[in-house]
């Protein structure tokens, strides 16, 4: 009875977090004057966004660019995982640090403006080969459809190596080698061990960046705003930066993403609905690495390549811009130290990396702590909520960023006294990044639950373990590394989330992202890079500090 | 390794904790000081400095360069911390409506676009301030600072929009004496504007005063419309893409959020147009209703009224005040010399009727 009340009362509570949020953005979509003015209930909003041949557009574009960067993100991260954690490459655990650096390193935004800095062309790129190949054109040119993929690609390869390497690292080799010795071939391998064992993780990741890559906004506007390349979260800013803004509009163009992730939550479960993904079994597993020969010199050096790219090149351009009196404009004398002594000096620093620290550490523990039980409901115990449940873990990814932030403010600032009591406070920021970590969180670690074993559990509770024995000795060490890497996300996600509390914060819960964004806004670019680097130490820090406590508990195990 | 790495982590706590500012003596210098200073008066700055601090949601005094000097001034000058919320207009007044449905004030005073603020004003978000001692020295102001005739809203500063050029990439033989040269296809393409052209945006009241000037017509801005642009999501952003040379054009800019940018070296000029220079009053404030800190938020708009706040402000700035009092700080390459002053009425800011506005979206962008 106790089960039953505490699971249902999780849905209850969870359901209404998650779903009050999306509830004031559907009434925003059909309120005349948005919900905190006077107003009454219309349709004309779906009407005038869906009778213009932009939104068409916008949609056309976010679809076509975001299938494309998924499919060559998922590529890069499935070559680094399978370099990094099946073959005999040297240095492994330090390129894997180094790929994780690119995702930990530096905020999307000026990373955006590096690339344009780099790339466009009057950028360092084309000048560099201009000069060395005595060129008369450009041979590059960021700000375009090609940069905007490059751009997301290298970056979010990264998120998804990530997620998809604890399953690789999970994954038997016996199984391969079985295969092979009864005579298939290594495609036959890959295409009916290989593939089906990781689909779980590949499909899960894929799905949630290509709900990512329609929901991105920075990369977008940075790199295709200025040639008019709309895709639908810059139609929707569009709408939202308009006097008065258009909120109908807006949200009813959010809609359609409500649309395209209940269309890809049903595909995951068609695809993957019944199937056994067990790699982790009581028979024990022995990962062993593919010997490549001279090769493994060919895929260490693309890995080097790999992150030289993708982090040197901008961290070095964001760094020498925050030691620039102006960044991007080469004068006379270019460089200068005040930038780093007023950024030190700036009184609000301080508590915003306090904050900071508080915010990322709680949302990450007290989110995995909450997406780890979510994820051993919905795929452990057979229960007529797991479905609702699983539903629910999916919904704060309805909508773009932008339009949750307005969510969050709508229902948690102006809606229910006893929410809107924590109004401008730390406390309420961190529910908010709890509600917008969960469908990542539960779907990597229902992910990991998929592939351990049920015979394991078994074990334990007939040599008379308690559950809560067996899901700290037996699951938790099996699940830690799935753990840690969410974790991680999670926490890196919240020090460097610049949308999402934009409405939620005041002075005292002001946060280094914020200060980051209001320098932005502000033009400071300079000021924004330093609080960016900062960041990026922070990030980093937690990562190092993660890791280390997570291989301990691994080998302790 | 492990050692380097906890060495890493206190260098980097011990660096902040030093960089942190110290605590600053925060002792009033004076109350004395307001000529026309009344018992009310007096005891609203004495009610302001128990309450200790204000909270302006602003889209004004947010850069690193304003808020660190005005925030200084303040305190020194009563005692009263100014915690400045950085926002968009839209941004800020949606914070607010929240708020205020929420029945958790935070915001003292709001500070952003006539529109946003008069929407504030309509929803009975805001407070009278005509009893404001430096409203009240009419002979001080060039133009007076009260927008409206409830006395709501104010604004201090003018805000002067025209063209700019990127010296490095404009000869000044090359430039551009009228907005009919603009037409010219070797612009196309080169020419920065703020996009979305929003009702509050440059482009809008550049496009407001010269067609009821008469200056120019609805067809020139149709044919510009359809030229390519490089398009910017804000004022500031504009600015900085026409000083890095992404474009050796901007069709219509301020003053005020170029200032900054010159100081640090961007080689930018204002044109003075033969059609003329457009001023008009964009930089709206007001003192919100229900306010938690209701005596520091009118001592706050008081001060900035003052000669002493404006000082502070355009100082800080590098632009100029409606007040007589208070020198121009814009930079002498900065200052135009207009042609012809346009003078935008402020009814005509607010004029934000469908129509204009769609006539306005649909000569530039032909889809809106």
């Amino acid at each position: 009875m106790l089960k039953f009340i505490s699971r249902y009362t999780l849905i209850l509570v969870l359901g209404f977090l998650v779903l009050y949020p999306m509830a004031m953005v559907f009434y925003a979509s059909v309120h005349s004057g948005g919900p905190t003015s006077p107003g009454n209930l219309s349709f004309q909003g779906y009407v005038t966004t869906f009778t213009s041949p932009l939104t068409y557009k916008a949609l056309w574009t976010t679809i076509w660019l975001s299938a494309i960067r998924t499919i060559t993100s998922m590529a890069l991260a499935i070559f680094l995982a399978w370099v990094i954690t099946r073959t005999d490459t040297p240095w492994r655990r330090g390129l894997e640090m180094l790929v994780w650096m690119v995702f930990l390193g530096l905020p999307i935004l000026p990373t955006a403006v590096a690339w344009n800095l780099l790339a466009n062309p009057k950028g360092l790129i084309n000048q560099a080969l201009m000069t060395a190949f005595h060129l008369e054109n450009p041979v590059v040119d960021v700000v375009s459809y090609w940069g905007i993929i490059w751009v997301s690609t290298i970056f979010w390869a990264s998120v998804a190596f990530l997620l998809i390497t604890p399953a690789f690292r999970n994954m038997d080799a016996s199984l391969e080698e079985s295969s092979r010795m009864a005579g298939a071939s290594v495609f036959s391998t890959i295409r009916r061990i290989t593939v089906p064992i990781l689909s779980p993780a590949v499909l899960g990741t894929a799905i949630l960046l290509f709900i990512r890559f329609a929901e991105s906004f920075e990369i977008e506007l940075i790199l295709g705003y200025s040639k008019k390349i709309y895709v639908v979260t810059t139609r929707i800013w569009w709408m939202l930066s308009t006097s008065p803004p258009e909120y109908p509009e807006a949200m009813s163009l959010s809609s359609v993403f409500l649309l395209m992730v209940f269309g890809l939550i049903f595909l995951q479960w068609k695809l993957l609905g019944n199937k056994q993904f067990t790699t982790v079994t009581g028979k024990g597993f022995a990962p062993k690495p593919l010997k490549l020969g001279t090769w493994k010199y060919v895929t260490f050096g693309l890995v080097i390549l790999y992150f030289i790219v993708s982090f040197i090149l901008p961290f070095f351009t964001l760094v020498l811009g925050s030691f620039m009196k102006f960044w991007g404009l080469w004068q006379q004398d270019p460089f200068t130290l005040n930038n780093w002594k007023i950024a030190l000096n700036d009184a609000r620093l301080l508590r915003a990396f306090q904050n900071t620290m508080w915010l990322s550490i709680g949302a990450a523990t007290v989110g995995m702590l909450l997406y780890s039980m979510l994820g051993y409901l919905t795929v452990r115990v057979k229960f007529s909520g797991r479905k609702p449940l699983e539903f629910i873990s999916w919904v704060p990814w309805c909508v773009p960023g932008l339009v949750l932030s307005l969510g969050f403010l709508w229902s948690y600032v102006a809606g229910l006294p006893f929410l809107s009591a924590l109004s401008g406070t730390i406390w309420l920021m961190m529910l908010v990044f709890l509600v917008k970590g969960l469908p990542l969180g539960s779907q990597v670690m229902r992910s990991a639950m998929h592939q351990v074993g049920n015979e394991l559990e078994e074990s334990s509770r007939v040599s008379g373990a308690s559950w809560f024995y067996t899901f700290r000795r037996v699951l938790a060490p099996l699940l830690s590394p799935a753990f840690i890497s969410v974790w991680v996300i999670l926490f890196v996600l919240t020090v460097k989330d610049v949308v999402t509390v934009l409405f939620l914060y005041t002075n005292n819960s002001r946060v280094l992202s914020v200060t980051f964004m209001e320098h932005w806004l502000y033009a400071d670019y300079e000021q924004a890079i330093i609080i960016g680097l900062i960041m990026t130490a922070i990030c980093m820090t937690g990562a190092f500090l993660a890791r280390r406590w997570g291989v301990r508990e691994i080998s302790t195990a | 390794m492990r050692k380097y790495f906890y060495l890493a982590v206190l260098v980097l706590i011990v660096a902040l904790a030093a960089c942190s500012p110290k605590a600053q003596p925060g002792a009033p210098t004076t109350t004395q000081s307001q000529p026309t200073e009344s018992d009310s008066w007096k005891k609203l700055v004495e009610a302001a400095q128990k309450e200790g601090k204000v909270t302006a949601y602003s889209a004004f005094l947010g850069s690193a360069a304003v808020t660190g000097p005005l925030t200084a001034a303040f305190k020194a000058k009563y005692g009263v911390d100014l915690e400045v919320i950085a926002v968009t207009g839209a941004m800020g007044l949606e914070r607010v409506k929240s708020e205020h449905a929420g029945q958790k004030y935070i915001a003292d005073t709001l500070d952003g676009t006539p529109p946003a603020l008069l929407q504030a004003k309509e929803a009975g978000m805001t407070v009278p301030l005509a009893d404001l001692p430096a409203l009240q020295e009419k002979d001080k102001w060039t133009t007076s600072p009260i927008l409206d005739p409830e006395r709501f809203v104010i604004s201090m500063t003018p805000t002067v929009l025209t063209p700019y050029v990127n010296t490095q990439m404009v000869k000044a033989n090359d430039e551009p004496k009228s907005f009919v040269d603009l037409l010219d296809p070797k612009w196309k393409g080169r020419k920065i504007i703020i996009s979305p052209p929003k009702i509050t945006s440059a482009m809008y009241y550049t496009y407001l005063s010269l067609v009821r000037n008469n200056l120019l017509t609805d067809d020139y801005f149709t044919k510009i419309g359809k030229q390519e642009f490089f398009l910017s999501p804000t004022f500031q952003d504009s600015n900085a893409a026409l000083a890095r040379g992404d474009a050796p054009l901007h069709f219509s800019t301020t003053t005020s959020f170029m200032a900054p940018l010159f100081g640090r070296g961007a080689p930018v000029k204002p044109l003075a147009m033969k059609e003329g220079t457009l001023y008009f009053q964009a930089n709206t404030m007001t003192v919100l209703a229900k306010a938690p800190h209701p005596n520091a938020a009118k001592l706050f708009v008081n001060w900035m009224a003052s000669k002493e706040g404006q000082e502070a402000f355009h100082k800080a700035q590098g632009d100029m005040s409606y007040r007589k009092d208070v020198p121009n700080f814009t930079p002498q390459a900065l200052q135009v010399a207009p042609k012809k002053v346009l003078a935008l009425p402020f009814e005509m800011v607010l004029e934000t009727d469908k129509l204009t506005r769609q006539n306005f979206l649909d000569k530039m962008w032909g889809l809106q």
